[in-house]
């Protein structure tokens, strides 16, 4: 029980050795052109540009899942994404709507309004865009989805947690963009909206918002990481039949 | 001072939180345990101001008549007598009978349009993005899904089940640990961004 602790702690140690490796070793820049293309992302920004270029809103979608739990890695990523795209979004005539099914990630959302607001000078248009429209999944869903009644919303995000329910969501805009944690939300998304990423990929967001050098570096290390666990699959898998015994 | 305090604050907690994970010491179990109720403490006060908050910003809408404000009453009418109902009588009764009356039926209902509407997405998905091997994808799904289905109700059938059995054994087993294998390292990389510093969503 101890050993596999210490080689639990090893194996952390490793990836944020890794990462710091990354950040340094590679200029940001280069860090973010080794990022192969997901449609998604090369979609969301050409679809925020025209978007906002014919002055229609936006609605970004951070999901019902709280940063207490499973969920919670899926939500700081969202919440780092938004603040790359906001700052993207707020170039456009008409400021972007947000919601959240869940308190903490409500408080950081607005969190992120504010400071955008604060550091592009335009608090007035930014303020109270950051709702909390449910807290059961299906509640969320229902309460996301009277905003396009109210304002015509051309482009919409989920990024964050979603279930089944994301299926309703993804009616919300004529132009929808989904990402999830939850493999059967994934699954509903990838049938229902434009684009929509898949696995692993929504953990990746903050990398290809380029929300920050750290991103980058996590991904690299991330990606070495993936390798070294296959290495370790394809060696132990005939290892263990050789030394426990395969079979039924 | 006023910008690295948090951000030490989240770091110092966070690694002596996941040190607990991996080394069993009574003294750090102690710290996880005290740290763990703090935070389902803040996480419950959390709750209570983002359903005033919730509130708050639909009342607003509502003065301002955008469209769907008549909705919008609905739902503070129904959230503020829900809320007081549960704060006169907090029994569990009074939850279960919402939950049985109101979320379950609700939910199924919209389950059973979601059907519909990913049926005909489905279709649309194969359209669209599809070519030749989606044909060919979907209808090899839908054909394993209704065996599986008949045989769920009907009994196992000679050779099929061996199949299907095959298929959700191997094939998809396999598909659904490369995904969560993938998210797994997706988290940890996510945590060792908040745990280094570099992600601060609680800066403001």
């Amino acid at each position: 029980m101890f050993l596999a602790g210490l080689i639990g702690l090893a194996l952390v140690l490793l990836f944020g050795g890794m990462m710091v490796l990354a950040r340094f070793a590679f200029h940001t820049e280069n860090l973010f052109e080794r990022l192969r293309g997901i449609p998604l992302f090369s979609g969301l920004y050409e679809g925020l540009a025209l978007t906002m270029e014919a002055g229609w809103p936006i609605h970004y979608a951070l999901g019902w899942g709280s940063l207490w739990g499973e969920a919670g890695g899926s939500a700081l990523v969202a919440l780092r994404a938004f603040q790359a795209i906001g700052q993207f979004a707020m170039r456009g005539d008409q400021p972007p709507d947000a919601s959240s099914g869940d308190g903490l990630v409500y408080m950081l959302g607005s969190n992120v309004l504010n400071r955008l607001a604060r550091e592009q000078y335009t608090a007035e248009r930014w303020l109270d865009r950051m709702y909390v429209t449910g807290f059961h999944p299906w509640g969320y869903a229902a309460g996301t989805l009277a905003f396009p009644l109210a304002r015509d919303t051309e482009l919409a995000l989920l990024l964050g947690h979603f279930g089944v329910e994301a299926g309703w969501m993804a009616e919300m805009a004529p132009r929808v963009f989904g990402a999830t944690d939850d493999l059967v939300g994934q699954a509903v998304l990838y049938a229902t909206c434009d684009e929509a990423l898949v696995g692993e990929e929504v953990l990746a967001a903050g990398a290809y918002t380029r929300a920050g050098p750290a991103h980058g570096a996590s991904l690299w290390a991330q990606d070495v990481m993936r390798w070294l666990l296959i290495l370790v699959l394809f060696l132990g898998a005939p290892l263990y039949v050789v030394l426990v015994g395969g079979g039924g | 001072m006023r910008r690295s305090f948090p951000i030490a604050v989240a770091v110092g907690v966070g690694s002596i939180v996941l040190l607990t994970w991996f080394l069993p010491f009574p003294v750090l179990e102690g710290l996880r345990w005290m740290f763990l109720d703090w935070s389902v403490l803040l996480t419950g006060v959390a709750l209570v101001m983002a359903f005033f908050y919730f509130l708050h910003t639909q009342w607003r809408l509502i003065r301002r008549r955008q469209n769907g404000w008549g909705y919008r009453i609905l739902v503070v009418l129904a959230a503020t007598g829900t809320f007081a109902w549960m704060m006169f009588d907090p029994t569990p009764r009074t939850a279960s009978w919402m939950m049985t009356y109101v979320l379950i039926p609700g939910g199924v209902s919209l389950l059973g349009l979601l059907a519909v509407v990913l049926t005909y997405r489905g279709l649309w998905m194969v359209f669209q993005r599809g070519g030749g091997w989606g044909w060919l994808f979907f209808l090899t799904v839908g054909v394993v899904l209704a065996v599986d289905t008949f045989q769920a109700t009907q009994g196992p059938l000679p050779w099929t089940s061996e199949v299907s059995g095959w298929l959700e054994g191997v094939v998809v087993r396999a598909g659904v640990r490369g995904l969560l294998l993938g998210m797994a390292l997706g988290f940890v990389a996510t945590g060792l961004r908040v745990l280094s510093g570099a992600d601060r969503p609680f800066e403001e």
